[in-house]
């Protein structure tokens, strides 16, 4: 009963969490607009924007230079230094994986809860890194060797399929928040297999839509009868991803061991045991709100 | 340690407004044709990244010899016209905060120059817009966030035919989109 009463006060705890972001993010946003003008021109209301809009632009520009710088060195490829300019693309599709995902999405939302929520060692996080970059590449691969996916198959044509394959995903996320929650209020100590499914679950339903920036360069690399050199480019992608993510995971438990530090004010093991239910509670939160915004468009 | 931790922690829980996640990108120029104190028409110019730029050319180049023939360039023409006619061309245009859903797509082209893909059109305005006192917005965005659609850097924004109008461009706020995360690049017009 004790533990049902901390759920539902893990729960309210998240929507006040919640609340209070959106609230603060929006007086910051009236207050600031986010940008500044610093033109001298009149005819030219040239904006700068303010620290953060700038640092998160220049993510989506450093993406898109990556991105650029790809491509050209891929072009430089077919000469006599293939070599050296393949291995430059290699570098640089690794490091475009890791800003890649930086960027939002539920595949590191699901890592921290998860992380959050069970207790873990160092090596799961790379684990679950490996899994969802694993999938969410594999399919990639899949769509473009199996099913022969085309450009514009890639970007739209797909999307009446990939709503099921969303629709699933997100119930199955929702599932297994149920299921963790479930374990803390019962007390039940799960077989390791089962812990093992229950995150490899979730590393599927969280990479299993392909990766479009993966497909861009598998399409564009089978154009140019290079296949292989596309493969492994997606591969050092994959492996971008999934530094990120593993980051995000150890990050996680580092600071939730922190947090659980007994202190003069606070318990340890209360909070530990608080987070890990507001853990399984954002599992839930998460695939609740992904399936409803996927369902009401 | 603890603290910093934390911090970032923090950071991360809270990061998913990053606008990061795009995989196409494309640069927008806008050219805006003021006639007697009224906008008419907006010239707009997208060029698109390398990937998707080399991808399209690929596959609009059906007999595989590495030109666009004038036939495989208008059969891309109607294919990415139809596509982007389903998506309303990314196109949100707004007087006074409501949306203006009459103006008409003319002058569409897309052709393609050392394979980066470039797409002009122009945007008839239905019924002209007096700017003058009254807000004037035009944003450009994929609300699947596919698509990273931003103003060029240097020059976003020109006018035809008046000196007195100037624009502003900024972070629209009061609009999100991909799941309410990201937030469009707008150009407000200021006429005098």
């Amino acid at each position: 009963m004790k533990r049902l009463f901390v759920a539902i006060a893990a729960f309210t705890g998240l929507i006040l969490l919640t609340a209070v972001f959106l609230a603060l993010n929006a007086s910051y946003f009236s207050k600031h607009e986010g940008f500044k003008s610093i033109s001298k021109n009149p005819a030219i209301t040239y904006i700068k924007k303010d620290v953060i809009a700038k640092n998160w632009s220049r993510v989506v520009k450093t993406q898109k230079n990556l991105s650029s710088q790809i491509w050209k060195n891929l072009k430089k490829a077919d000469s006599d230094k293939f070599l050296f300019y393949f291995l430059i693309s290699l570098g640089l599709s690794f490091i475009y994986g890791i800003i890649h995902s930086l960027g939002p999405g539920h595949g590191k939302m699901i890592v921290m809860s998860y992380f959050l929520s069970e207790k873990s060692k160092p090596w799961d996080a790379p684990v679950m890194g490996f899994q969802i970059a694993g999938v969410h590449i594999a399919s990639a691969i899949i769509l473009v060797l199996l099913v022969n996916v085309s450009l514009r198959q890639a970007l739209s044509g797909s999307v009446d399929k990939l709503y099921w394959i969303k629709i699933i995903s997100y119930a199955l996320i929702t599932l297994v928040g149920f299921v963790l929650l479930a374990k803390k209020i019962f007390e039940k100590k799960l077989k390791e297999k089962m812990i093992n499914l229950n995150r490899g679950i979730l590393a599927v339903a969280a990479g299993i839509i392909p990766c479009t920036g993966a497909l861009l360069v598998l399409l564009f690399t089978m154009a140019n009868n290079a296949m292989v050199m596309g493969i492994f480019l997606v591969i050092a992608i994959g492996l971008g991803i999934m530094t990120t993510l593993s980051a995000v995971g150890i990050i996680t438990m580092s600071a939730k061991k922190a947090a659980s530090r007994e202190t003069f004010f606070t318990k340890g093991k209360n909070i530990s045991v608080a987070l890990e239910y507001l853990g399984a509670c954002m599992i839930i939160s998460l695939g609740l709100i992904m399936l409803t915004l996927t369902v009401t468009g | 340690m603890k603290k910093i931790l934390l911090t970032v922690f923090l950071f991360m829980l809270f990061s998913a407004k990053t606008p990061a996640h795009p995989h196409v990108w494309i640069e927008t120029s806008l050219d805006l044709l003021v006639e007697n104190k009224k906008i008419t028409a907006i010239n707009v110019k997208w060029v698109y990244d390398e990937f998707y730029s080399s991808a399209a050319f690929f596959e609009s180049d059906i007999d595989g010899n590495n030109v666009i023939s004038p036939e495989e360039n208008l059969k891309f023409l109607d294919r990415t016209y139809e596509e982007l006619k389903k998506n309303n061309f990314f196109t949100y245009l707004k007087l006074n905060k409501t949306q203006l859903s009459g103006f008409e797509i003319k002058n569409f082209d897309a052709r393609f120059k050392d394979e980066i893909l470039t797409v002009s059109f122009t945007i008839l305005v239905t019924e002209p817009v007096d700017p003058a006192g009254k807000e004037f917005t035009a944003s450009f965005y994929d609300k699947t966030y596919f698509i990273e659609i931003y103003f060029q850097e240097n020059n976003p924004v020109s006018f035809q035919k008046t000196e007195s109008c100037k624009h502003k461009l900024y972070e629209d706020m009061t609009e999100t989109y991909y799941y309410g995360m990201v937030n469009p690049e707008t150009i407000k017009v200021i006429c005098e």
